[in-house]
């Protein structure tokens, strides 16, 4: 595609200062594109980067963090200019829907006026048209326009969930950032999620970053996805290449170690655990638990090479293969 | 007010009253249970005998069997009677409000400079989490925790005491004058109790909201307001604020319902002729009636403010009625 991406990451690094002084690697150069309309699974192992790759595309992430690279929303950079250029896009062209969205309300305020305070903040609407507003994007996730003016404990975990994603649509962003929006909920209710989000980006062009351990959710939710590990981005690709055409070690056998019915089991069960963030890694971050590693993994860290149209991966046996066939 | 609200508010009501109650009680069971009576020392008094024992047990009413004297006990009480001081033969009831609308003023302003400035140091050094200004109101706040009282009013008596009044709740020498000049010199004796007051209270307000603040910070939806676009001072008010307000509530309302009696170090330094100073003489001379009317305001302020705590906690939190 030609046209500049409605939402471009670009060689985002980000570096923790743990309290002893050392620091925490925790994104290493993750690049990626989105284009309206289309859903990006992020996937990978627990501590992989994931959240903290999504946070500091907002410029949301604590003191502690370090970040360096490019976002660009619509070809406009926006971390540079500090809080000062982040926050007019936060909520008004990118949303976010957390982690344990469960909390994002305060207890104390309704949910109703929670999910009105941005429109008025970004001059979308305000008062009764606002609350109209609110009420449907409530109906839109299945709660009642009604409810709005009941308090966050009063909700189901489910439904506070759904209307973190009701609060998230506000003011309608055009990109979504959903960090497992749907992890906790029963089957139903996260397929009804799922379906929500996909029909939003077809009607509305959003664009979303879906992040989650879930495979089978993937499967279902997004065009492309991009696999994550140890903070870089091992291979990004449509998701039937990564199924059925991975160029990563990495990327088959989680796959391979995921059902591909719908179900609960998401253990990720590929031997060893990832390495540690806080040193420095040398060669490939996943050659201890790789059953293919050859001598270069070693030495030298494998690039991002692209594989197919539009498929990366960062793997040496790619270009091993590539020598020979050559 | 729905009606789980209104069970709540019910509840605590009947609990405070239970617990008064049941000091009261206590109160009454201290001072009996223990060996002998009043008049059992008399035995050793030369020329007593029994039938001038038995003529004054009957006059104290401690004649009676244990359970009359708990009602007479009780339905004095009701009708405010504590019985007289042995000291200067004043109704109790008549000393304790004199010394509590002494006392009430004093530690008043005392807790309300702690309110201002432990709220105000504790804010900031949470929003400044480690970083300097933190370190410095922080390592303030623990010290004015763990000096002594009576250090802290002896060490304002040094520093100040050339400038303000030390001793007592006005000038002696100052007789005739006006209202207004009789006000004034009342406020400027008031003011360094009130500050050791405040000094003393100063370090737990500001440990306690600092650590509300801190963990409201924490919270998810402090990070999603931030995602909304909302500007920090506006987070800090509507978000954090706002929900740190509940412990912080709570433990103003408490503490005040202790220092309201407790405030006997500060008011025996600078002989603030309040309950607290009432208390200390009380012991010192054995002033029984005294001691029990004082623990019975006592106990009274802190079931009250108790009360008010969990009524407020009610107004600020929508979950506590669940
Ligand atoms: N505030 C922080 N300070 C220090 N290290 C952090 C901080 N936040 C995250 N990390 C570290 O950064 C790495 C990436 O964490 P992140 O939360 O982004 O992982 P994730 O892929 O979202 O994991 P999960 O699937 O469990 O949510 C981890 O090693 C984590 O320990
Ligand atoms: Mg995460």
């Amino acid at each position: 595609m030609i046209s500049v991406p409605l939402f471009s990451v670009r060689d985002l690094h980000v570096w923790f200062e743990l309290p002893d002084g050392r620091e925490l690697h925790a994104v290493n150069g993750v690049s990626f594109d989105l284009h309206a309309g289309e859903v990006l699974g992020l996937v990978g192992e627990s501590g992989c980067g994931k959240t903290t790759t999504i946070l500091a595309t907002m410029g949301l992430l604590p003191s502690s963090a370090d970040v360096a690279g490019e976002i660009r929303i619509n070809g406009e950079e926006i971390l540079h200019g500090g809080e000062a250029s982040v926050r007019p896009h936060r909520w008004r062209d990118i949303a976010m829907v957390f982690q344990g969205a469960m909390n994002c309300f305060s207890p104390v305020r309704t949910v109703g006026s929670q999910i009105v305070e941005p429109m008025k903040l970004h001059g979308i609407a305000k008062g009764a048209e606002a609350r109209r507003r609110a009420g449907e994007l409530l109906e839109m996730v299945g709660i009642p326009a009604a409810s709005a003016d009941r308090f966050p404990h009063e909700f189901s975990g489910g439904m506070r969930q759904r209307a973190a994603i009701a609060m998230a649509l506000a003011c309608e962003p055009k990109i979504l950032l959903a960090d497992e929006p749907t992890t906790g909920l029963d089957v139903m209710v996260q397929a009804q999620i799922l379906e929500l989000l996909a029909s939003l980006a077809d009607t509305l062009g959003l664009a979303v970053v879906l992040v989650t351990h879930d495979l089978p959710v993937v499967a279902e939710a997004c065009s492309r996805a991009a696999v994550m590990y140890a903070g870089r981005i091992a291979e990004l690709g449509s998701v039937d290449d990564l199924y059925h055409d991975s160029h990563h070690p990495y990327t088959r056998l989680l796959f391979a170690a995921t059902p591909d019915l719908l179900g609960d089991d998401r253990v990720v069960s590929i031997p060893g655990s990832p390495p540690r963030l806080d040193r420095e890694i040398v060669g490939c971050p996943f050659r201890e638990r790789c059953d293919s590693a050859v001598a270069e993994c070693a030495t030298e860290e494998p690039a991002l090479h692209l594989v197919g149209s539009s498929h990366v991966a960062a793997c040496h046996l790619n270009d091993l293969i590539e020598n020979v066939r050559q | 007010m729905n009606t789980r609200t209104l069970d709540y508010v019910l509840k605590r009501i009947g609990f405070s009253i239970m617990t008064v109650f049941v000091v009261l009680t206590f109160n009454f069971v201290l001072f009996r249970a223990l060996p002998g009576s009043a008049v059992t020392d008399l035995s050793r008094v030369p020329n007593s005998t029994p039938a001038l024992r038995e003529a004054l047990a009957r006059q104290f009413g401690l004649a009676d069997s244990k359970w009359q004297q708990y009602f007479i006990y009780l339905k004095q009480l009701l009708h405010g009677n504590l019985g007289v001081s042995y000291i200067n033969g004043l109704p109790v009831w008549h000393n304790l409000t004199t010394d509590l609308s002494n006392t009430i003023p004093m530690v008043g302003l005392g807790t309300l400079l702690a309110i201002v400035f432990g709220i105000w140091s504790g804010v900031t050094s949470a929003w400044r989490w480690h970083r300097p200004a933190d370190y410095l109101l922080t390592n303030t706040a623990i010290a004015f925790y763990s000096f002594p009282t009576q250090w802290l009013g002896l060490m304002l008596v040094m520093i100040f005491g050339r400038y303000l009044p030390t001793t007592g709740m006005n000038d002696p020498f100052a007789v005739g004058g006006s209202a207004w000049s009789h006000a004034l010199d009342t406020f400027r004796h008031m003011i360094l109790p009130a500050v050791a007051v405040a000094l003393t209270l100063y370090g737990q307000y500001t440990l306690v909201v600092r650590s509300a603040v801190l963990e409201v910070l924490g919270e998810d939806f402090v990070l999603t307001a931030r995602a909304k676009g909302i500007p920090a001072r506006t987070i800090l008010r509507r978000y954090v604020l706002r929900n740190a307000l509940l412990p912080i509530v709570t433990l103003i309302a408490l503490s005040i319902g202790y220092v309201v009696g407790g405030a006997l170090l500060v008011e025996t330094v600078f002989t603030w002729p309040g309950i607290g100073l009432a208390v200390y003489q009380s012991v010192l001379s054995r002033d029984y009636p005294m001691l029990q009317g004082a623990f019975l305001i006592l106990t009274l302020s802190v079931v009250m403010l108790n009360l008010v705590a969990d009524l407020l906690s009610l107004k600020l939190d929508p979950r506590v009625a669940e």
